[in-house]
């Protein structure tokens, strides 16, 4: 773990070298040094501006993250347990992983108004045939012994649902997550840019409109970090603890 | 109590049991014997009630409990010894108990993936006892168990089943010791096919 985080720390300290070096080589107010871009950082934090871009950002994605991990769990539950519901499903399926994630934005923004709603709808529809194909092979490799194991000894739903079918969908959970926070917050920043008044995505667009390089790397990196942060300290720890049981169960173990 | 009237199983269209009727009450012990590949367990199955495709019926009353020791110990790997008790009902005091009568006091704690397959199989019997079952299902119970075990598992089950003289048994084997030690009646299932099913002669007890 040590050794991980010193390989993190030596590969972003040779990033920054380079940066540092281009940038000065260059002395092209496009392309800032490392320092320029904390005092824009330093200055958007200061006046409130970062704390607020940021959490509306945040908000966003997470609400966008929670009813599309729901949406699309249940619906590669459905595709998954269903042969009929699959031969429904996919083709919209198909459809939904095909539309270019803008078309959508657009479109939801011209029915619906520039309005949040429309902004969150576009994000969780452009990310539920994501969590969709991943659960979808997830319930179909729940393992069938262990289901008539349950039907045997009488598993009501709670059980069936946290004893037998979450854990085995765990990882296909985390891969969903993973891949979700990353998708997520990229289509946020450009439902900001197009259609909200607050967010990172909405800041990128001020920024850009005035050639300020050194606050778009600023907002950018920020909510990289809040991103990593995330993965650090809440999902890491939660995939630990959820695979205790296979870290136990590897050696020998006891034998009689 | 239970009662199967078989009158032929197929599977994807090849004939696997002919017709059979089996009936059972409290406390009788019944052992199928025959060689692997025959539908010992596909009988088992449709005597728990998992597979229903097949013509025939099975009668029993819905509160029927049905304890099923699986070849595979088919234990939740994520949950510990304990949990996997819990989870088919067993009450938190007697889990000492149902483990100290399958011989293993102290592997509460341990996830199955900790446990030897005799162990694993051990858990998985007193899960079935756990569950207070009026019927139990053995399939192979001492199958993959070097000799040794497996003799210690014919002794364990002996006494599991006298300490239950309710307890009504279906044991499924390819070795004969396991129904000689277990079991009062022994049936041996011939080949079904290549004859159709239904002329085969069918196997009544009572």
């Amino acid at each position: 773990m040590s050794r991980r985080l010193r390989d993190y720390l030596l590969v972003l300290t040779l990033l920054l070298g380079v940066w540092q070096l281009l940038a000065q080589q260059l002395g092209d107010p496009l392309l800032p040094t490392p320092q320029a871009v904390l005092q824009a950082l330093v200055r958007e934090w200061s006046s409130g501006a970062l704390a607020h871009h940021l959490l509306a950002t945040l908000r966003r994605v997470l609400i966008a993250f929670v009813i599309a991990l729901l949406l699309g769990t249940l619906l590669g539950w459905a595709m998954g347990r269903s042969a009929g519901a699959n031969r429904v499903l996919d083709p919209l399926l198909v459809l939904l992983l095909n539309l270019p994630a803008l078309v959508l934005i657009i479109l939801l923004y011209v029915w619906m108004g520039l309005v949040e709603a429309a902004a969150v709808l576009a994000v969780v529809l452009n990310k539920i045939p994501n969590v969709a194909v991943i659960l979808r092979e997830g319930v179909r490799s729940l393992d069938p012994e262990l289901e008539q194991m349950a039907r045997i000894y009488r598993f009501p739903l709670r059980r069936r649902v946290f004893d037998l079918w979450l854990p085995q969908l765990f990882p296909f959970l985390m891969a969903a997550t993973r891949g979700g926070l990353a998708l997520i917050w990229k289509i946020v920043l450009v439902v900001e840019l197009l259609g909200r008044s607050d967010g990172v995505g909405f800041q990128l667009h001020l920024a850009f409109q005035v050639f300020d390089v050194a606050a778009i790397l600023a907002y950018s990196l920020s909510f990289i970090v809040i991103v990593q942060a995330i993965e650090w300290c809440l999902l890491q720890p939660l995939e630990r603890r959820a695979r205790r049981w296979q870290r136990l169960g590897q050696g020998s173990g006891a034998h009689v | 109590m239970f009662e199967l009237q078989l009158t032929a199983k197929a599977y994807a269209g090849r004939p696997v049991l002919g017709a059979l009727r089996l009936q059972l009450s409290p406390g009788q012990r019944l052992a199928l014997l025959g060689p692997s590949g025959i539908g010992k367990s596909t009988l088992l199955n449709i005597v728990a009630g998992l597979d229903t495709e097949f013509s025939g019926t099975r009668r029993c009353a819905a509160e029927l409990r049905i304890g099923y020791l699986f070849q595979e110990p088919r234990l939740l790997p994520w949950r510990t010894v304990a949990q996997n008790l819990r989870l088919v009902g067993a009450e938190p005091q007697r889990i000492d108990a149902l483990l100290g009568e399958v011989g293993l006091p102290d592997v509460a704690d341990l996830y199955p993936r900790q446990l030897s397959l005799g162990m694993a199989r051990r858990v998985a019997l007193a899960r079935a006892l756990a569950f207070d079952p009026d019927l139990l299902l053995l399939d192979e119970p001492t199958a993959s168990l070097d000799g040794d075990t497996a003799d210690a598992m014919r002794t364990l089950l002996t006494g599991v089943l006298q300490r239950r003289p309710e307890l009504a048994l279906v044991l499924v084997s390819h070795d004969p010791r396991d129904a000689e030690r277990l079991t009062g009646q022994q049936l041996t299932l011939a080949a079904a096919a290549p004859r159709p099913p239904l002329e085969r002669a069918g196997i009544t007890t009572k």
